[in-house]
């Protein structure tokens, strides 16, 4: 069984993110393009940060290059293309702005090297990925990201694909932990009120922090981020209220304050857009949870399966077998060691 | 522009909307518009021959309002790249994205001449120059697609390096597959896709055959395993410099192709800045049409002895909030030729807003729009000047009437010049008796001046000046203060009660007589406190009987 058989005919649009650098990211796409390769499937290809870079300029390690196959689609900036060492048929310059240039799409010709940037935004690349459909990608992959600097998420994809691997800790048990605790993140539940939904998107969009009171009224704090707000939100919440929604961030600092001047909080529910939005680790997370905070989110992440890379670039590695045994007891859904390209995806 | 209205000017009397609200498709009509400039009187011929060609395409439209509609949707495809023209006839060469950029620019530019073939309309800026000749050296293959790609067919070279590049790369997959099926075979590992095989300590069998292995090298080795890659073979390591070598003269093979493309473009950049110049006009003239229709515009006669003679004349833009507003506006007619015209007259009786009227009407004329209002004769001005009597200077310290006589001072230096010089309620901002002075002093001064001058005022007995011209807004006097009374009882609503029975327009006054005393009356049915209505026209009686 191959990464391919997990999306075709189920996704059109597949995201790829790392929880790190080098955790295997570029491995894991190769090995796509590779399968759609082999099977005849027109990919769609761009990305919501740099990447196909030879040079990774943080840590210096090589990384695999993209190799991409002739009439794959793929999005990627002025700069990009005019280096490109793939021979490419420019199909539409879009309005997309990046700092490499605009966004343009095109179709490779001539099988070579690529690097891919594609536009900074959501919904930048929700119009990218829909204009590569028209223009014949079956499935479009898109190279994500999971950080702060990126605005751009994976829940804009039906799936995604989690990279992890060794270059998290050297301690084994470090790395199973913080990669159970991305998946779990992921797999938060959406507010199930349907009612509510279409409010607290729009209040999202306002990029606002808000209180939601039972009978569905707004109040609208007056803070423009989260991360030293929390007591002002923990005071400002009463008996009635029923969601706060915080457009931004979630950080441990937020959460700790509220705890000190509130017991409320038990009764709310806080909202975030989506899983990459928190940046709460394992242990303070659980923590958080037995205290009885409820954390929800706008959009699910539909993580489909975890590719594992067990060599880390600082050169030590793990046990290939034991890393994927482990990984797979304590992880709900597939995974597969993208290195040891004979290991067969367990379900 | 600036030197015909000021910024201030312009959007005071509402020509700034009005430009905002011109519609353009295109980044060159855009351009267009931002670089309008006024004729004046020493391009009347230009001026005539604008509006002339808004007619034409105004006439096209009425008959075929389809044309309207196909036009807006062949300019809606042009970006502006003008700079990739101007790169290319000064010999630079242009890269993939530009050519791609050029070759829907001038795939759409074709589109619409052939559009205007089968509409055609008789203004030469809808005539466009052919761009056949570079549409076919950017589409070789004639397939009307609108993509580029540096084409096999450019050059015979180019295709046999492709041909010859394609043929290496599928030896070498070849030969990459049989190796790693060969050492699957002999070893019993499969190779990883980039030629590492991995092997596990206790596999020492296999381990002995790799090491004897003359085709693999060790490269690595951990606790767990030994890492052996594939080492290429001497045919590989031959064909794999070939393809290198190839594809650097596909690359130089390119680049001649770019060259070659980007001259001939060059060659043609004059024709394509011609087209391109030409779209521009006539977006603009589509805009300008929009404008006309929207507005009920019509076009306005052009004359060389100084005038302004307006039927039914229109603010567009105060017409439009009033419409909003639900109300509607009075058209006015005026008639003003060079020297002074007065203009007396009720409280609300709309003098500023006819003043702003005439302002913008002859601008949008000069400027070679349709204007709003019945009929227009206009005689292009060198400049308008519009004083509205409040404005404030507080950069330079100057109090309402500072900055007014700031103004004037300016626009009185220029009097000579031919230009339209409006002033709202000439020296209000100070006490009545200088007020008064200064008013006789400026109309006294402009009055044997060759610019068409208006002003308004609430000053009695300036209207007696010999040589001036008079006209009194109608405003309430037609009307039975009983009736008012009566309106108002009914309704409380005073401004749609004044509105209802405001006589806007303006009529001539030949002899000299008392302006009509609206001023209480209004303030009275607005429902100013009674008892100082009482003091008011009291205390007004009193000084007509001291006057007598």
């Amino acid at each position: 069984m191959q990464l391919m058989d997990l999306i075709r005919y189920k996704y059109k649009t597949v995201s790829v993110v790392g929880m790190a650098k080098n955790a295997g990211k570029t491995v894991t796409l190769n090995r796509l393009l590779e399968e759609a390769a082999e099977k005849n499937i027109i990919l769609g290809l761009t990305s919501t940060g740099r990447d196909g870079e030879k040079q990774d300029l943080v840590t210096k390690t090589e990384k695999p290059t993209i190799y991409v196959m002739e009439n794959t689609i793929i999005a990627t900036t002025e700069d990009c293309l005019l280096r490109s060492d793939a021979k490419l048929e420019i199909l539409e310059a879009t309005d997309y702005v990046t700092a490499m240039g605009r966004v343009i799409i095109c179709k490779v010709k001539a099988r070579g090297m690529i690097e891919i940037a594609g536009p900074d935004t959501n919904s930048e690349i929700r119009e990218v990925a829909m204009k590569m459909r028209f223009y014949g990608a079956e499935i479009v992959l898109i190279d994500g990201a999971i950080n702060r600097k990126t605005t751009a998420s994976p829940s804009i994809t039906e799936a995604t694909i989690l990279a992890t691997g060794a270059v998290l800790s050297r301690d084994i048990d470090k790395v199973i932990e913080g990669t159970q605790h991305q998946v779990h993140l992921f797999n938060l539940p959406t507010i199930e009120d349907e009612t509510m939904k279409p409010l607290i998107a729009s209040l999202m969009e306002d990029k606002s922090y808000s209180i939601i009171d039972k009978s569905g009224n707004v109040e609208v704090l007056d803070i423009p981020t989260a991360i030293n707000n929390g007591t002002t939100i923990g005071r400002a919440l009463t008996e009635e209220s029923a969601y706060v929604i915080l457009s931004g961030s979630l950080v441990k600092k937020t959460l700790e304050d509220i705890l000190t001047v509130t017991e409320l909080y038990k009764n709310v529910t806080f909202i975030v857009r989506d899983a990459t939005k928190i940046f709460i680790g394992a242990k303070d997370w659980n923590f958080f949870i037995r205290r009885g905070f409820k954390i929800k989110v706008v959009d699910k992440i539909n993580t489909l399966v975890a590719t594992l890379n067990p060599y880390a670039p600082q050169g030590y590695q793990f046990d290939p077998k034991e890393f994927y045994n482990r990984m797979k007891r304590n992880l709900p859904l597939p995974v597969i060691d993208v290195m040891l390209e004979e290991e067969e995806v367990h379900v | 522009m600036y030197n015909y209205i000021t910024e201030e000017n312009a959007k005071e009397i509402g020509l700034k909307h009005i430009l905002q609200k011109l519609p353009t498709q295109t980044p060159y009509g855009k351009e267009v518009k931002e670089n309008i400039n006024p004729y004046l009187s020493d391009r009347i011929k230009d001026l005539r021959k604008t509006l002339r060609d808004l007619g034409i395409f105004l006439e096209v439209v009425e008959k075929d309002y389809q044309v309207l509609r196909g036009l807006n949707n062949h300019l809606g495809e042009f970006i502006d790249i003008k700079s990739s023209f101007y790169r290319a006839r000064n010999h630079e060469i242009l890269n993939e994205v530009e050519l791609f950029e050029i070759k829907n620019q001038i795939m759409a530019m074709e589109k619409l001449r052939k559009f205007l073939r089968r509409s055609p309309i008789a203004i030469e800026v809808f005539q466009l120059l052919s761009m056949e000749k570079i549409e076919q050296l950017l589409d070789p293959e004639n397939t009307g697609v609108e993509t580029f790609y540096i084409y096999d067919v450019y050059s015979e070279e180019l295709t046999n390096i492709r041909r010859k590049k394609r043929e290496l790369e599928e030896k070498i997959t070849y030969l990459n597959k049989k190796i790693k099926e060969e050492i699957e075979e002999e070893i019993g590992i499969k190779p990883k896709l980039n030629g590492e095989i991995l092997v596990q300590r206790e596999n020492e069998q296999q381990i002995e055959k790799l090491g004897n292995s003359k085709r693999v090298h060790q490269i690595a080795e951990n606790i767990k395993f030994f890492i052996y890659k594939i080492k290429p073979s001497k045919e590989l390591k031959i064909l794999e410099t070939e393809l290198e070598d190839i594809k650097l003269l596909e690359e130089e093979e390119e680049f001649k192709i770019r060259q070659m493309l980007s001259e001939t473009i060059g060659e043609s950049a004059n024709d394509i800045v011609r087209n391109i110049d030409a779209i521009g006009q006539m977006d603009f003239i589509m805009g300008k049409a929009i404008l006309a229709l929207q507005m009920k515009a019509v076009k306005p006669k052009i004359v060389e002895e100084p005038m302004l003679r307006v039927k039914d004349g229109r603010h567009a833009v105060i017409e439009e909030k009033l419409k909003r507003q639900g109300s509607s506006y009075t058209p006015v007619d005026v008639s003003l030729e060079k020297g002074i015209t007065l203009i007396t007259g009720a409280n609300m009786g709309g003098k500023t807003i006819t003043l702003k009227m005439m302002a913008l009407i002859t601008a949008m004329a000069q400027l070679g729009f349709y204007v709003p209002a019945k009929e227009a004769i206009i005689s292009p001005v060198s400049f308008v000047y519009f004083s509205s009597g409040d404005q404030q200077s507080e950069e330079n310290g100057l109090s309402t009437f500072g900055a007014e006589i700031e103004g004037l001072k300016v626009v009185i230096e220029k009097a000579d010049d031919a230009g339209l010089i409006l002033i709202d309620e000439l020296a209000r901002g100070t006490n009545p008796l200088e007020g008064y002075g200064i008013s006789r002093g400026v109309l006294e001064y402009l009055k044997n001046k060759p610019s068409i001058s208006v002003v308004t005022t609430h000053f009695d007995g300036l209207s007696n000046i010999e040589g001036i011209k008079h006209l009194q807004v109608v405003g309430l006097k037609n009307v039975p203060v009983e009736t008012l009374k009566e309106q108002l009882q009914v309704s409380k609503d005073y401004k749609g009660v004044l509105e209802k029975y405001m006589d806007y327009r303006l009529e001539e006054k030949k002899e000299e007589e008392v302006s009509p005393k609206d001023a209480i009356m209004i303030a009275k049915l607005m429902g100013l406190k009674e008892e100082i209505i009482e003091e008011a026209s009291k205390s007004i009686r009193e000084r007509e009987e001291q006057n007598e």
